[in-house]
């Protein structure tokens, strides 16, 4: 009897346990739904480590639990590329970060959004944050006045020259790249090479551009523009170094490398160095007493044309990226001054003006001071969707002058602005 | 005296055998090459460009825009030179060492270890090896090259002997795997051959002509495919060493190919590239087993 009666109470409680046990389950999972629902997953490619914020957004995840943001590192040489393949496959990340001149692809194959209304919202909510950021850095990720995201970090070329040299020559800061020529014949009456220059294929010419536009040099629909008196003067400064032995004789096969090396080890006197590169130069060498910067030279004649040219990395908001409001803060985390202080300090210099008066910033990099109106007013590098192949035809003008050092510069000029004509179907 | 007929069934099965050995190594190759071959070709007749919405077919135009561009045309020339310059050199080398590594008895595996080390190093590494050797004040070369009175100027900044360095360094890579196929084809050789040539008054160079070449053709002729083959395909020592200047005289077919691919993001001509590297090799290797065959024929 106990027995029976025993089973037809547990009978009883048994259907009252499932009940529970899959409303426990259904509670279980509709708590999971709900989290994974208000969870915002946001991927974001930096184009190298160095630009991933030492905090590692872990501040971002404490003030933003709702918001988990993955990073990953893909090569700013690769990052288009890679970007238009996932893509493809609509694993594109939500922020990505490629060089300024892989915008025009990207936009041309759709693989990046306007972020007009991004901008409208951040600037609703923190305008004092969005204009600390120099407009350079907006211009950079914009193409054709459309912004697909926001530049935090910009890389010029500084005309870098050796002050104790200048000084025992009793020269002046070059003002001009005539200045510039003179300054290299006394240097290498001394014994040093003149000006460290990069003359083979193994980087992009953005050195030589970075001169060029320096000199007045003119682009027209992002092709730049080499059969014009800069292009022709740039091409004849070059041939005028080889020719009279102000550079290495080993120039056509000199990289960033060889030409940072020569400056830093003091055998040359002259050189176009980014702002990255100078506190490993200052470990060497000390700043104001042995060497300085300073914008590059203008053409002699043509000042007022002169522009100083930047490379930018602006990060970019992928199409089918996640809905604005998550991708803003993570914007203006990636934006906040603490942050870009803080990889400006130990590698590019950021485009977020208050760090240039942080004195932490000042206290790593003695010279910023003297660079941040430089900094304030800076020119992107025009970009062109067929920018790589014009690149190798600006190499290509540049490798046959500083082996023709006796060639018509003009002529050199006028046959390869033909074969970007040809190229671009201008 | 009853012998044992093997079955329907077990015949079969011995047949069969050896196809379904080789079917995982031939699906892999078919599954990872042969998809990406087709695939090329395939890109071959669309335009697939980054900076072009869209991928239209337009049969033939990219080999006809290719076989018409000044830079293709210069890097099918280079590549011609560095590839027949590689040959040459690579054969010749192979051989002296193979024959070399044959002859030693001291320490004879040490020896064969040794001449492998280049194979091993990886491309990167051997171009960054052979730059140390040519650029900068401390090269070696440019060291010699100054005490001996000739000019100090690098190798590199010069467009003829830069071809001849990527040359050089491509034969020190390479080398070395056609040297250990040709001692594999020198060990088959019956040394009662060299005996009786010896007993006949034969001379070294009459046995190297008469017994040791004749004797080793099929090992030779697959030297010649690698040697052929690695030099078309040749890209990571070049790349970092010369980036295909000074001008675009070291831009051999694999980097103008990767130069059109990967820099300029200009895929469907790439794949055009890369199918007309793939002919030229087909076309080398049928060249050369139809000449090792012929040889084993006359033989």
């Amino acid at each position: 009897m106990t027995q029976i009666q025993t089973t037809t109470v547990l009978g009883r409680w048994r259907p009252i346990a499932h009940r529970l046990m899959i409303s426990g389950a259904m509670l279980m999972g509709f708590a999971q739904s709900a989290l994974a629902q208000e969870t915002t997953e946001i991927t974001v490619w930096f184009g190298r480590e160095n630009f991933i914020p030492a905090d590692a957004f872990e501040s971002f995840h404490a003030a933003n639990p709702d918001i988990q943001v993955t990073t990953d590192v893909v090569r700013l040489e690769q990052a288009v590329a890679d970007t238009l393949r996932a893509a493809q496959s609509n694993r594109a990340p939500d922020i990505v970060q490629v060089p300024a001149d892989g915008l025009a692809p990207l936009v041309a194959q759709g693989a990046v959004r306007d972020v007009s209304s991004l901008l409208e919202a951040w600037r609703a909510e923190n305008p004092a944050a969005l204009d600390d950021i120099s407009s350079v850095g907006l211009e950079m990720a914009s193409l054709d006045g459309t912004p697909y995201g926001v530049t935090l970090y910009a890389g010029p070329f500084w005309y870098t020259y050796r002050k104790d040299w200048l000084n025992e020559v009793s020269l002046d800061e070059p003002q001009t790249w005539d200045d510039v020529l003179e300054f290299a014949r006394a240097a290498k009456a001394e014994g040093y090479t003149g000006f460290a220059l990069i003359g083979s294929r193994a980087h992009d010419p953005v050195w030589f551009l970075s001169a060029f536009m320096s000199m007045g040099g003119q682009f027209e629909n992002g092709v730049p523009q080499l059969d014009s008196e800069a292009g022709h003067y740039l091409l004849g400064f070059y041939q005028t170094l080889v020719r009279e032995e102000l550079t290495s004789p080993d120039v056509l096969a000199w990289d960033s490398s060889a030409m940072r090396t020569a400056f830093i080890g003091g055998e040359a006197a002259q050189a176009l160095l980014g702002d990255n590169i100078y506190p490993t130069l200052n470990e060497s060498l000390e700043w104001d007493a042995q060497w300085a910067g300073a914008r590059p030279p203008a053409r002699p004649g043509a000042e007022e044309a002169a522009r100083t040219m930047t490379l930018g990395w602006p990060f970019l908001v992928t199409t089918d990226a996640a809905e604005d409001a998550a991708i803003l803060k993570v914007m203006q985390y990636l934006a906040h001054p603490e942050n870009v202080g803080e990889v400006s300090a130990r590698y590019q210099p950021g485009t977020v003006l208050s760090v240039f008066e942080s004195e932490d910033y000042n206290g790593v990099k003695p010279w910023a001071s003297s660079f941040a109106e430089a900094f304030s007013d800076l020119a992107p590098l025009p970009t062109h969707p067929r920018q790589t192949q014009i690149y190798q035809i600006l190499l290509d003008a540049m490798q046959e002058a500083l082996n023709t050092p006796d060639g018509d510069p003009a002529a050199i000029a006028a046959k390869h602005q033909a074969a970007i004509r040809d190229l671009v179907g201008g | 005296m009853n012998t044992i007929q093997p079955s329907f069934r077990d015949r079969l099965a011995q047949g069969l055998t050896p196809y379904l050995l080789l079917f995982p190594a031939i699906a892999i190759v078919a599954g990872v090459l042969g998809y990406a071959v087709v695939r090329g070709i395939l890109m071959s007749f669309y335009q697939i460009e980054v900076w072009e919405p869209g991928q239209p077919f337009v049969g033939l135009r990219n080999y006809r825009d290719l076989f018409g561009s000044d830079g293709f045309r210069n890097s099918l020339v280079i590549s011609l030179i560095f590839v027949g310059a590689t040959i040459v050199i690579g054969v010749l080398m192979s051989l002296v060492h193979a024959l070399a590594l044959n002859q030693i008895r001291f320490a004879r595996s040490l020896f064969r270890a040794i001449a492998l080390i280049p194979y091993l190093v990886s491309g990167v590494a051997t171009a960054v090896m052979w730059r140390f050797l040519f650029t900068g004040d401390n090269a070696i070369v440019t060291q010699i090259s100054g005490a001996l009175g000739y000019s100090t100027v690098s190798w590199l900044a010069d467009p003829t002997k830069a071809l001849m360095v990527i040359t050089m360094a491509n034969v020190w890579f390479i080398a070395p795997f056609s040297t250990l196929i040709l001692l594999a084809g020198l060990q088959t050789i019956d040394p009662e051959l060299y005996a009786a040539a010896d007993i006949d008054g034969a001379s070294a160079p009459q046995k190297f002509v008469h017994i040791t070449v004749p004797s080793i053709v099929p090992m030779l002729s697959l030297a010649l495919m690698w040697l052929s083959f690695a030099s078309f395909n040749m890209f990571d020592i070049i790349l970092p060493l010369t980036g295909g200047g000074p001008g675009r005289s070291t831009e051999v077919l694999a980097v103008y190919m990767y130069q059109l691919a990967f820099r300029d993001l200009n895929y469907s001509t790439g794949a055009a590239v890369m199918i007309v590297i793939l002919i030229i090799n087909i076309a080398l290797s049928a060249v050369f087993l139809r000449a090792a065959g012929r040889a084993q024929h006359d033989k």
